[in-house]
């Protein structure tokens, strides 16, 4: 049957036709596909034990810990940052404005899963206005949390 | 809870700190901490329990979600020293060492849950619905779980298992 299908000119190689060869219709072989079949994950269990493990839940030696103040406002101007006080501290490594981060590095793009969603490029921190609740607007680097907490809230943001 | 005062000097902690006892998922601990320490680092960097996850940092976000004195509760909005003499209880609780809870099974038989960071926080906020008792509609548990942020954006499947698992009066032993 399978070589009524091939004309003359297509022997040598195995030809396309030979995928009928697999016969989809056998139910052993149905049983074992995954399309439009719930799987369950391997995953689902340990994170909803809270059991994954998050970059955040990494503790590696030596590493800074780095605090970031948000704006508190759905939209706000950044009129003034003055990071002073935090740099002052002992212990803190950095301080990190929006305009620090625009100089050193470039605009970064948000995974949207979405068709024609446009991909909506920004800066890692705010820049002369901040557009949602919890946008992050200064980041301090530190030795250690608390330190980095601290001078956080002693970097005063001025938002009008 | 005591302040600490002599123990600062002794040990060189250069901060103030407090002695606090509390109840963690059915363990009675004692620790030293800074006294501005608040409860989800206290949990997490204390107790080594990071199933409690941290987002925002200022109660918008609702990662930190736990139950405090079965009451659900943002724990990076609260201090540790706020602990002494409570109940604590995280995700890790849920199911110790056993199969999944009920809860936890129905989240996974409906599929809510997808990279798995707010999923400690819906269930503990919903373990604390479950203990108020009572029937709730679907706008009222989306009301209720409002205090949580999914960024996979998976609400509809979160609320589907919740509602299910308050509708079918499946019992979990957290909050009870």
């Amino acid at each position: 049957m399978l070589s009524r299908l091939i004309s003359p000119r297509e022997k040598g190689p195995r030809p396309v036709t030979d995928v009928s060869i697999r016969d989809e219709t056998r139910p052993a072989q149905r049983e074992r596909t995954v399309l439009g079949t719930d799987v369950p994950r391997k995953e689902d269990d340990r994170l909803l034990r809270g059991a994954g493990q998050f970059t955040d839940d990494v503790d590696r030696a030596h590493s800074a810990e780095m605090a970031v103040g948000r704006c508190p406002y759905p939209h706000a101007r950044i009129a003034r940052i003055d990071a002073s006080a935090a740099v002052a501290l002992d212990g803190v490594l950095q301080v990190l404005t929006g305009a620090e981060v625009a100089a050193r590095s470039g605009l970064i793009g948000i995974l949207r899963p979405v068709p024609g969603a446009p991909p909506i490029p920004h800066f890692a921190l705010a820049q002369e206005t901040a557009t949602y609740e919890g946008q992050p607007v200064v980041s301090v680097a530190a030795g250690c949390r608390a330190n980095g907490i601290q001078p956080n809230r002693k970097a005063r943001k001025k938002i009008a | 809870m005591k302040a600490a005062d002599s123990d600062t000097a002794r040990l060189g902690l250069s901060e103030p700190s407090v002695v606090v006892t509390v109840e963690v998922n059915g363990t009675s601990v004692t620790e030293q901490v800074p006294a501005r320490l608040n409860v989800a680092d206290f949990l997490r960097h204390r107790l080594g329990l990071t199933g409690t996850h941290v987002g925002c940092e200022q109660g918008v976000c609702g990662m930190c979600t736990v139950l405090v004195d079965g009451e659900a509760v943002k724990s990076c909005l609260m201090l540790t020293a706020q602990l002494d003499g409570g109940r604590v209880e995280t995700v890790e609780s849920l199911a110790a060492e056993g199969p999944l809870s009920p809860l936890q099974e129905r989240f996974r038989q409906e599929h809510a849950l997808q990279c798995g960071f707010c999923t400690p926080a819906f269930l503990m906020t919903a373990t604390a619905l479950e203990a108020r008792g009572g029937t709730w509609t679907r706008e009222e548990i989306r009301e209720e779980l409002a205090g949580v942020l999914c960024r996979c954006t998976g609400y509809e499947f979160i609320v589907n298992a919740v509602e299910a698992h308050l509708a079918a009066g499946e019992r979990t032993q957290a909050g009870d």
